[in-house]
């Protein structure tokens, strides 16, 4: 579990504070979960996001350990894709592995971009 | 200069804003008010340890000051440079205000925030017009007691910290107060109140706030407020959610050394000092008219040399031009008497040993009563200088309640008796004494030379 550790204690420290509210062990994404592709390939649904500069941001924000990790998993999904093969099913991603690491920066930066366009355009006192 | 050793740094967190100067409320009062209206200060220590206090000084500005009882002296050893670090760091974001939104909602509401920090207290000071008081007090009690410290903010605030360390290394005036302390003290008080850049890399996140944990404590906070309602004031302490842990603070301990910091600089800067006495040490103000007679601002008349008991004896023996001063700083439960020598490479041997001659002239026979009383009148001049701006009345305060009403300050001073500071004198002469010395110092003895 070596390419998820600091991943998970990281996203247990983000539910504490109540910034992320679960994994895709709920509704619709539960349903959706066992049909996805790419847990097979040992990623998670953050693992996806396509980059542009928000998420260039948010990325650079995350503690080192988290992006190392994340590096870890892209690169070991393109190395099996380009090998036409996937993990062994005891490797998948499991619905309560599935954390939301990326999301809250992502939010954070479209908050602060967005507090930034309303004092400029003077909708703020 | 010399003058105010309790060296205080600031970072000013906006650049300075156009203040609007007569708010309609306080002219008013300012109309009814034709005689002196003398306020007193109100004071309430609440349950947590806080304690508020406000003076009505009908200013159109209002102040709210919360000090720190917690300074440079708390830093153990893997925290050093942890006061700085957080001085830089203070406009980060905190939990309900981004960086971005902290500068302009003081800016909008016309306010000024600043940070400065000596060795024993940090003061967070919010300057706002009347009206905007309470906001601008919603953004300090943040960033007081809510900084979020991201680690990301601080690696990119990093170069300010560095560029303030550059800019300090560049100033020997100042380096030669952080020598000093360090050569005389021991532990706490021998703490820098600039990081030492050993330390910067370690001085992240987690470091920093478990600093804030320990050190920044409610019973150590006060709230004052100038210009501000005293039950507004009780209000808005409710927004300071500080630790409750209790911290006990170490003793400073006096130690004689020597610290030496060789360079090429022609002008070198040398510190003497020996063990002062605390602020609540009933010689303290025989140790600050002490200084006062031998003289402690350089020179209050343009392009002179002065004519302070040091400028007369000491200074006739410079070649070149030089400076020699006496300072004196009483912390909360030690102190440092000293002097302060500025002098080209080849006079400041000569200077140091006139110092010393002129040390054991006074010892021995002891300022006259005339030399006592000008320098009663210097320093009454000063502290009522300080009082009358906001800033000084503040630091004041905090130094001791009874230090802020200007009347017995100075009757405090009258009644200072001469033998009380040529005792003081005597003893100063007598004890151990530390140096400090940096620039060019080929020409410069060793303390134990100079001490025959």
């Amino acid at each position: 579990m070596a390419q998820l550790k600091a991943t998970l204690a990281f996203a247990r420290k983000l539910a504490e504070t109540g910034v992320i509210k679960g994994t895709a062990t709920q509704g619709l994404n539960k349903a959706l979960f066992p049909l996805s592709k790419y847990l097979k390939y040992g990623l998670l649904s953050d693992d996806l996001i396509k980059e542009n500069d928000t998420v260039r941001e948010a990325l650079r924000r995350l503690p080192g350990d988290v992006f190392q990790e994340r590096q870890y998993r892209l690169a070991r999904a393109i190395n099996l894709s380009s090998g036409k093969s996937v993990l062994p099913e005891a490797e998948w991603t499991k619905p309560e592995q599935d954390v939301s690491y990326l999301k809250p920066f992502i939010e954070q930066v479209v908050n602060e971009q967005n507090e930034r366009d309303d004092w400029n355009a003077g909708r703020l006192q | 200069m010399m003058s105010s050793l309790s060296l205080r740094a600031r970072s000013n967190l906006l650049s300075a804003m156009p203040k609007r100067f007569a708010s309609s409320l306080s002219a008013s009062k300012m109309q009814d008010s034709n005689k002196q209206i003398k306020e007193s200060i109100k004071m309430t220590k609440l349950d947590n340890g806080i304690l508020v206090a406000s003076l009505e000084n009908s200013s159109p500005i209002s102040r709210v000051a919360a000090v720190l009882n917690t300074g440079s002296r708390d830093e153990n050893h893997a925290e050093q440079g942890s006061t700085h670090a957080l001085r830089v760091f203070s406009n980060l974001a905190t939990r309900n205000f981004s960086s971005f939104g902290i500068t302009r909602n003081l800016d909008q509401i016309g306010a000024q925030l600043s940070i400065s920090s000596t060795r024993e207290n940090t003061t967070y000071l919010l300057e706002s017009v009347r009206n905007n008081i309470s906001r601008g007090v919603d953004i300090l009690s943040e960033i007081v007691s809510r900084p979020e410290l991201r680690h990301w903010e601080i690696d990119d605030t990093k170069s300010r910290l560095e560029f303030e360390l550059e800019v300090y290394e560049q100033q020997p005036e100042l380096k030669i107060v952080d020598m000093i302390h360090k050569a005389s003290f021991k532990n706490s008080l021998s703490n820098s109140i600039y990081a030492p850049r050993f330390n910067v890399p370690n001085l992240k996140s987690e470091l920093l706030s478990g600093f804030r944990q320990k050190n920044f404590t409610s019973n150590r906070l006060t709230l004052i407020g100038l210009g501000v309602d005293h039950d507004d004031l009780i209000r808005f302490a409710d927004q300071f959610r500080l630790s409750t842990a209790s911290s006990t603070r170490q003793a400073a301990r006096f130690i004689s050394s020597e610290l030496r910091e060789e360079n090429l600089d022609d002008l070198v800067h040398v510190a003497i000092a020996a063990e002062g006495v605390g602020q609540s040490n009933k010689e303290a103000l025989a140790s600050a008219v002490a200084s006062h007679a031998f003289g402690s601002v350089y020179n209050r008349i343009k392009y002179s040399n002065g004519a302070s008991r040091l400028s007369r004896s000491v200074l006739q023996l410079a070649k070149e031009s030089a400076g020699v001063t006496s300072f004196n700083v009483n912390y909360s439960d030690t102190g440092l008497f000293g002097f302060h020598l500025i002098g080209s490479t080849n006079d400041i041997g000569n200077l140091a040993k006139g110092l010393y001659q002129e040390l054991s002239k006074v010892a021995t026979s002891g300022f006259s009563n005339e030399e006592i009383n000008r320098a009663k009148n210097s320093l009454k001049t000063s502290l009522a200088n300080s009082l009358d701006s906001s800033q000084g009345f503040i630091e004041a305060f905090t130094k001791g309640h009874d230090h802020v009403n200007v009347e017995e300050v100075l009757k405090s001073v009258d009644a200072v008796q001469s033998n009380d500071v040529n005792a003081f004198v005597k003893r100063v002469a007598s004890s151990k004494h530390s140096l400090a010395a940096i620039g060019n110092l080929s020409e410069l003895p060793r303390l134990e030379e100079l001490r025959v």
